[in-house]
Parts: structure tokens; C-alpha cells; sequence
């Protein structure tokens, strides 16, 4: 007779067979030496497997012994409450007098206040002097661990409620900042023109292909578009978003502007910041307040009344400058009508050329070559690397004690690399489209606003989430937050030295990037996805 | 705890009477702490589970049939909030395990197999169970640690009564492939999913 299948064996030990099929199978048993191993080794699997599941090779926590979900547990909550909430607030007061409110002022002293605050943000952030120091961040997040070790002590009583009351004490704080709505007169059309004649009384918001403005708008004018021409006259600020953008008329308050090709022709009252590819400023034109510039290319002639800043890579710059200038670029040349009368600074890769005929009112320029390359043989160089792992690793701290089942979450979503890479490419490039889009919406200033500090979040936190994934890769599955965090140290060490290698370690960190978006983006999806229908 | 006197304290827990209540904790917190170890990948998340499931189980109390044995239904009630957890975190299992069904299964050579459950110790059974899938795990916990009848799990799991012998059967095959580490790089894959 033919043996009995394995799982007719099991059914058999576990009581599953109907007597007749049973009694077959014993039968059969008796005289079959094969089957009856086969049995034999069920049955000692079964035994191996209650065996290693009941045994207590691992004690109780205390906490659970201790405390029994009761209504005293109730009790607490709203104390849990008051206390996350008084943390968060004292987080956002920190953040606001340490970070903001020094930032606020040092922007005013450049001659960029009296704006909202979240366009400060916007504009200002960029060039706030402060974030080389920033990216260590070592100070800030130290303290933030302490706050958060804090609330997870708390935790071990009543621990879902001070996360919940954590996420909405931020959502009161993000919800707190003044929101920049108003009165506006919002134009959309394939072309959008205020006409010779035509006074806009309020801020105007044009979205069009083209765009010109010749009458008066007496508020700020937002515009967005391939073309966007300002012929008139504009009381208030003027913020482009555009292809091609043109300032030939005047504009009394500052003009910011996100453009492939800019020419400033006419004149702004107050101060001027620009994201172009390229800028022409000839010489009939001129800023009142002062100029941040980034850019490929650059020609000016014109006229900055007070400070200019200057981040381009091939720069001619032969107008007049009223204040200070500091200068970054490759290739600098400053023709011989170039006047400035404040302190210069120039950082280039390469030795400027400087006409003979140039003016400098407070001395020659203070010239700097600096090469891109890291200094391996100093050991400042060094040092700094473990402090930028060390604050790796501490974001990585509080990010498992806040959310160990997101953390746990990116980490499975990075077994599929392939669409993690993908996934990544895709947040690394569309966020901060989607947030300029979001941004030319009123509303959807402050939604554009969140979504690129969250994306610039990631882009730093990235490297985490792949360390994390990369230790786990290395020394196994880890069972315990402990060993996550240990996992974690090792992999951001590997991405550090990784990093340090010359030309290859470019690459290393953009994949690290790219990556760990991808595998964030992934898992905040998962987690977005309704649940999935039982089985 | 003797029958006369459980009887009385699930009565006096379920009147709101706070030491009988805690009495009922204290005995079982520590099984059902080491049942979501078994079931959950994390310790954090066993712990967290354990709290949560003594809450419902309060809430509950008045759904219990005291004809029944108090701990079947305890494991029943840790069984679906363990159940629920990973089912809301995964939501490839479907396919995992979906496609691992349609596969065959290799009938094993009993003497090798005899002789892998010889050579197994406790630490790696526990270690190759914490790789498996969810529901191949969770399947061996509640047959292994709860003691559960096939009809409890096929409730339990959500599957039918018919294919509880398979789930059951197709989780030793895996445990046994993680355990002879041929499984190993498939399963991490699969992990705690």
C-alpha cells in the first residue's frame, strides 16, 4: 500500500482524521517503517515547537506586572495631556526666541523686514548665513532628545495619548503661524493684462501664460507664468514665478523672483532676491534695498543701493554697489566700471579678474580660492564628520523612540529596491514642484511652505532610514529597540565613510538620498492606503 | 485558581470591583505578555499590545460565557487584537501568502526530518519562528502556545476550517527552511510582514 502524505500524518496527530481514515493509518503504521518515522519526526516537531514557545527565557516587564489597565489609567490622560502640550509649547517658544526671532532680526538688518512672516521664511530661509553652523545641528537635537526622552519616560504610563496630544500641539503650532491671506484680486487666463489705464486697488494674483503688467497695482503682485512682463508701476512687492520674466517699469517694494531668465530693466524701490539661471540688470536700471543673487549666469551693470550677495557661477559685475558685497562664484570678473563702496568679500574657485579701473570704496576685495575639495588630511575634517554622525544618530534616536513602527515600516519597504530607488527619484523631484505650484494659491503658501521644509526634513533625515535598513542588512533582523539603535549607529557609519571618498562619495550620498525618500515616501503611502480586506 | 473561586472573582471583576480585577491581571498579564512576544515581531510592540488587549478584555468582561474555559477566551480575544495589528501593517500579506499557497509541498525524507528536530534547539526554533510570515507564525503560536483547536485558529485567522491543517503545515515547512538556513534570505525578505 502507498505511504500516507504528510498531511494526512498531522491531521493524524492532531486529532483531525475521522475514525475510519484513522484506524486506516494506524493500521498502515504498524507495518510501514517509513511512515512511522515520518510520524515519529511530526511528533517531535510538535514538541519542539510548544517547547521553544512556552519556554520563559525572557522576564515580564516590570511595567506590566505593576499596572492594570484600570480607569485610574483614564485619570491620568488629561494631566498627559497638559504636559505634552506644555512641552510643545515650550519647543515652539524655544524655536521661536533661539531660532526665528534672531533670524527675523538679522534679516531686517540686511533689509529684508517688514515682510510676513512666512514669506520670510520662504525668501529668507535661503540665505540665512547661520545653516553651515545649522547643519550640524547637534546642539538642537540634542536638546530635542531630551525633551523627547522626557515624554517616552512618560510614555511607560499612558502611551498612546502624548503622542496623539504631541502631533496636535504641532499641528496648533504650524496652525498658529499668521496664514498670508487677503484681499486679492486673483486673474487666471491664457493672457493676463492689466491695461495702460488700469489701477488694481488691491494685491493682484495673475496666472497665465503671459502676463504684462502696464497699469498700477497698488498692492503686491503675485504672477505666474511662461511670460511675465512688469511695464507698469506696483506699490507693493512683486513675486514671479516664471520662464521668462522682465521688470521694465518701477516696483516700489521688493521683487522676488523664481525664473529661468531674468532682466531687471526698470527700477525696485526696496530690496531684490533672484533664483534665475540667468540675469541681465543693465546699467539704466537699480535696486533701492539690497541684492541676493542666485544664478548660473549673471551680467550687471546697474545699480544696488546697499548690500549685495551673490551666489553665481559665471558673474560679470560692473555696476555700483552701495553696501558690502560678498561674492561666490567660479568665474568672476569685475569690469572697470564697477564701483563698491563697502567691504568685499569673494570666494571663486579660481582667481577673479579684476579690472585695474574698478573702484572699492573700504579697500581691495578680501579674496578667498577655495576649492570644492574636503581637506582629508586635516583632522577638523575628521572631527566634523563624527559630529555630523553623531547628529545623524541622534535624530535617528528620537525618530525610534517617537515612531519605532514607521521606522520598522521604511525598513521593509527598502527590501524592494528597485521601487524604493524609483519612489525616491520621484519625491526628489516632484515635492518642491508640487510645493511652487501649491504656493502660487494664497492658501496654498503656507501648504507649499510645510511641504518644502518637510521635503528639506527628509532629504537630511534620508540617511537615517538607510542606516537603519543598511545595519539591519548587515548584522540581522534586530529584536529590540537597543539593537535598531545599535544597527543604526553602524549603518550611518558606513554611509559616513562611504560619503568621505573622494568623487564616489557624491554618488554614495545621492543614492542614501534618493533612497531613503524612496522608502519614506513608501511607507507614508502604506500607511495612507485604507486597510486591506481580511483574508 | 480553584473553579468556585475564579467564578467569583470574574463576577466581582465584572461588577467594577477593582482588586478582583486586578487579581485576573496579575495571573494572566504574564501569559498573554509572552503570547504577543511570540505573535508580534517587537518587544515594544508585545508590550503595548498586552496593555491594549486587558483594556478591551475589561471592556468585554460581560461577554465572556463562564461555561467556557477563561483562558481559551482570553487567548481568542489576543488572538484577533495580535491579528488585527499585523494585518493593519501589512498589506502584502495577502499576496505573500497567496502565492505561497499555490505552490507544492516537498514531501520531507522523515529520517533527515527526524534528525533536524533532533539537532534543533529552543533559541533557533524561537529565532527562525520571528522571520516567518505573520500568519505562519501566527498560526504555530496559537496552535503551540495556546493550545488552540483547529476551529479557534480557522476563526481566529479568518480562514476556512478545511485549510487551517495546510496554513499549519505550510508554516513547519518554512520554519523548517529557515532552520536547515536554506530559507533564510527568502523569509528575511518576507520578515515580519
Amino acid at each position: 500500500m502507498a505511504h500516507f502524505d504528510e498531511m494526512t500524518c498531522l491531521l493524524y496527530l492532531d486529532g483531525q482524521l475521522d475514525r475510519e481514515r484513522a484506524t486506516e493509518l494506524s493500521e498502515h503504521v504498524e507495518t510501514c517503517a517509513e511512515c512511522r518515522t515520518l510520524l515519529a519526526a511530526l511528533e517531535s516537531e510538535s514538541r519542539l515547537l510548544r517547547g521553544a514557545l512556552t519556554e520563559e527565557e525572557e522576564s515580564v516587564p516590570a511595567r506590566l506586572l505593576e499596572y492594570a489597565p484600570e480607569t485610574k489609567a483614564r485619570e491620568a490622560a488629561p494631566l498627559a495631556w497638559l504636559v505634552t502640550l506644555g512641552f510643545a509649547g515650550a519647543g515652539a517658544y524655544t524655536l521661536w526666541s533661539g531660532i526665528v526671532e534672531p533670524w527675523q532680526q538679522q534679516l531686517s538688518q540686511a533689509g529684508f523686514g517688514g515682510d510676513s512672516f512666512l514669506a520670510m521664511l520662504f525668501f529668507g530661509g535661503v540665505f540665512w548665513k547661520g545653516w553651515e553652523t545649522m547643519v550640524n545641528l547637534t546642539e538642537l537635537l540634542a536638546a530635542a532628545t531630551l525633551v523627547i526622552l522626557a515624554v517616552a519616560l512618560f510614555r511607560r504610563n499612558s502611551r498612546h495619548t502624548p503622542t496623539v496630544a504631541v502631533v496636535l500641539g504641532a499641528l496648533a503650532c504650524v496652525l498658529a503661524l499668521p496664514l498670508a491671506a487677503s484681499a486679492a484680486e486673483i486673474r487666471k487666463a491664457g493672457t493676463v493684462t492689466v491695461a495702460t489705464d488700469e489701477v488694481i486697488k488691491n494685491d493682484l494674483v495673475a496666472v497665465g501664460e503671459s502676463v504684462r503688467i502696464e497699469g498700477t497695482v497698488e498692492g503686491d503682485a503675485i504672477l505666474c507664468g511662461q511670460t511675465l512682463t512688469v511695464n507698469g508701476h506696483v506699490k507693493g512687492d512683486v513675486i514671479a514665478f516664471g520662464e521668462f520674466v522682465r521688470i521694465n517699469g518701477q516696483v516700489d517694494g521688493n521683487a522676488r523672483v523664481f525664473s529661468k531668465f531674468f532682466a531687471l530693466e526698470g527700477n525696485v524701490a526696496k530690496n531684490v532676491s533672484i533664483f534665475a539661471q540667468t540675469l541681465e540688470f543693465p546699467s539704466k536700471s537699480q535696486i533701492g534695498g539690497s541684492l541676493m543673487l542666485f544664478a548660473a549666469r549673471a551680467s550687471q551693470d546697474g545699480r544696488v543701493g546697499r548690500d549685495l550677495m551673490a551666489f553665481v557661477a559665471k558673474y560679470d559685475l560692473n555696476g555700483m554697489v552701495g553696501g558690502t558685497g560678498l561674492l561666490q562664484s567660479d568665474r568672476l570678473t569685475i569690469g572697470p566700471s564697477a564701483d563698491i563702496q563697502g567691504k568685499v568679500s569673494i570666494t571663486a574657485a579660481r582667481q577673479p579678474s579684476i579690472s585695474e579701473k574698478a573702484k572699492f570704496g573700504s579697500g581691495p576685495p578680501a579674496i578667498k580660492i577655495e576649492t570644492h575639495r574636503p581637506d582629508y588630511a586635516s583632522p577638523g575634517y575628521y572631527w566634523h564628520q563624527t559630529l555630523r554622525w553623531g547628529a545623524a544618530f541622534m535624530l535617528g534616536l528620537v525618530l525610534a523612540l517617537l515612531m519605532p513602527g514607521f521606522l520598522r515600516d521604511t525598513m521593509r519597504e527598502g527590501e524592494r529596491y528597485g521601487l524604493s530607488l524609483g519612489a525616491g527619484v520621484l519625491a526628489l523631484i516632484v515635492t518642491p514642484i508640487a510645493a511652487v505650484i501649491a504656493c502660487i494659491t494664497i492658501v496654498g503658501v503656507a501648504v507649499g511652505i510645510l511641504a518644502v521644509l518637510a521635503w528639506g526634513a527628509a532629504l537630511y533625515a534620508a540617511q537615517v532610514f538607510v542606516g537603519a535598513f543598511l545595519g539591519q542588512k548587515m548584522l540581522g533582523a534586530a529584536d529590540s529597540t537597543g539593537a535598531l539603535l545599535g544597527r543604526m549607529a553602524v549603518g550611518l557609519l558606513v554611509i559616513r565613510v562611504a560619503g568621505m571618498i573622494p568623487y564616489a562619495g557624491h554618488l554614495a550620498w545621492l543614492i542614501v538620498v534618493v533612497f531613503g525618500l524612496g522608502v519614506v515616501t513608501l511607507a507614508i503611502v502604506k500607511r495612507a492606503r485604507p486597510e486591506p480586506a481580511a483574508m | 485558581m480553584p473553579g468556585a473561586e475564579f467564578t467569583e472573582t470574574i463576577a466581582r471583576a465584572r461588577s467594577g470591583n477593582a482588586e478582583a480585577w486586578g487579581e485576573l491581571y496579575k495571573q494572566y498579564a504574564p501569559a498573554i505578555f509572552r503570547f504577543c512576544r511570540r505573535a508580534l515581531p517587537a518587544r515594544e510592540d508585545a508590550e503595548d499590545a498586552t496593555t491594549e488587549i486587558f483594556m478591551k478584555v475589561r471592556d468585554k468582561l460581560d461577554q465572556y460565557d463562564a461555561s467556557r474555559p477563561f483562558t481559551a477566551w482570553l487567548y481568542k480575544v489576543s488572538a484577533n487584537h495580535c491579528w488585527d495589528i499585523l494585518r493593519r501593517r501589512s498589506i502584502r500579506q495577502d499576496l505573500e501568502t497567496g502565492e505561497v499557497e499555490t505552490l507544492p509541498l516537498e514531501h520531507p525524507d522523515p529520517g533527515q526530518l527526524d534528525r533536524l528536530m533532533e539537532q534543533s534547539t529552543g533559541q533557533q526554533v524561537r529565532s527562525a519562528l520571528a522571520k516567518l510570515p505573520a500568519r505562519a507564525r501566527m498560526a504555530l503560536v496559537l496552535r503551540y502556545y495556546s493550545d488552540m483547536s483547529y476551529d479557534e485558529i480557522a476563526e481566529a485567522l479568518g480562514v476556512r476550517r478545511a485549510f487551517v491543517g495546510v496554513v499549519l503545515l505550510r508554516a513547519r515547512h518554512q520554519l523548517r527552511e529557515l532552520l536547515t538556513g536554506r530559507g533564510a534570505a527568502g523569509a528575511a525578505a518576507g520578515g515580519v510582514a
